[in-house]
């Protein structure tokens, strides 16, 4: 049915493994821009999910959902490092250890 | 036959390990370079799966990074340029403008208001603060 002979369940896995990788970043990083970039791994991840999803059932709609993710993710990406670069003009600092002030 | 999975792999493994090189560098900057060539890689996927449009935007959204992180300036997402330019066509990429817009106009039009008040907030946030 489908012309390219990489079965699907690969596509998942490899999904699964970039969204771990994200996650991970996330998790691990002390530092603000590379968390950014964490997030854009596993939106990437989610991407790739929807595209062989959608090739899987002979749709379009999963490329369309794709565009809407990238969409949300470059959004996401300017205001995030809008706000990283007002944090560091306030702090000095990139850690997110070193926001404490709604910590008490 | 072979060759399909030869590339999916090849592809993958320029992925994973651009996506392990982001999340393992100390300097943010490498960060960037390493998920650039994650995003090359995606976009090999993408070819895979018969869905060139995807992997052009992606190319397009890695270049956006250059020019977003690598100056650390706020660019005005330029997604929907992105959305509208050429593209090979060699495959569905009518069925897949006919799609977008007539069955997702809707969502369509709410993502032009988010990429506005995206921008403007972007703007505000990062602008110097005047006393």
């Amino acid at each position: 049915m489908s012309p390219s002979h990489v079965p699907l369940e690969y596509y998942l896995m490899l999904s699964g493994l970039l969204f771990t990788i994200g996650a991970a970043g996330v998790f691990l990083r002390r530092n603000l821009i590379t968390l950014l970039l964490s997030v854009e791994i596993m939106l990437n991840a989610a991407n790739l999910a929807f595209v062989a999803f959608g090739r899987q059932f002979g749709t379009v709609d999963g490329q369309i959902i794709t565009f809407f993710v990238m969409t949300v993710a470059a959004a996401e990406a300017a205001v995030g490092l809008a706000l990283i670069i007002g944090l560091f003009r306030h702090r000095e600092s990139l850690n997110p250890e070193a926001f404490t002030a709604l910590k008490w | 036959l072979a060759s399909d999975q030869l590339l999916f792999f090849a592809f993958a493994a320029i992925s994973v390990l651009g996506s392990l090189a982001v999340i393992s560098q100390k300097n943010p900057i490498y960060s960037v370079l390493a998920l650039i060539g994650a995003f090359f890689g995606l976009s090999g996927l993408y070819v895979l799966l018969q869905a060139p449009f995807v992997a052009i935007v992606q190319i397009m959204l890695a270049l956006l990074l250059v020019a977003e992180l690598g100056w650390a300036l706020m660019r005005t997402p330029g997604i929907s340029d992105a959305i509208g330019a050429e593209s090979a066509g060699v495959s569905n990429v009518g069925e897949l403008g006919r799609v977008l817009f007539t069955d997702y106009m809707f969502a369509f039009e709410v993502t032009s208001i988010l990429i506005i008040a995206a921008m403007v907030g972007a703007v505000i946030l990062a602008r110097k603060q005047t006393e």
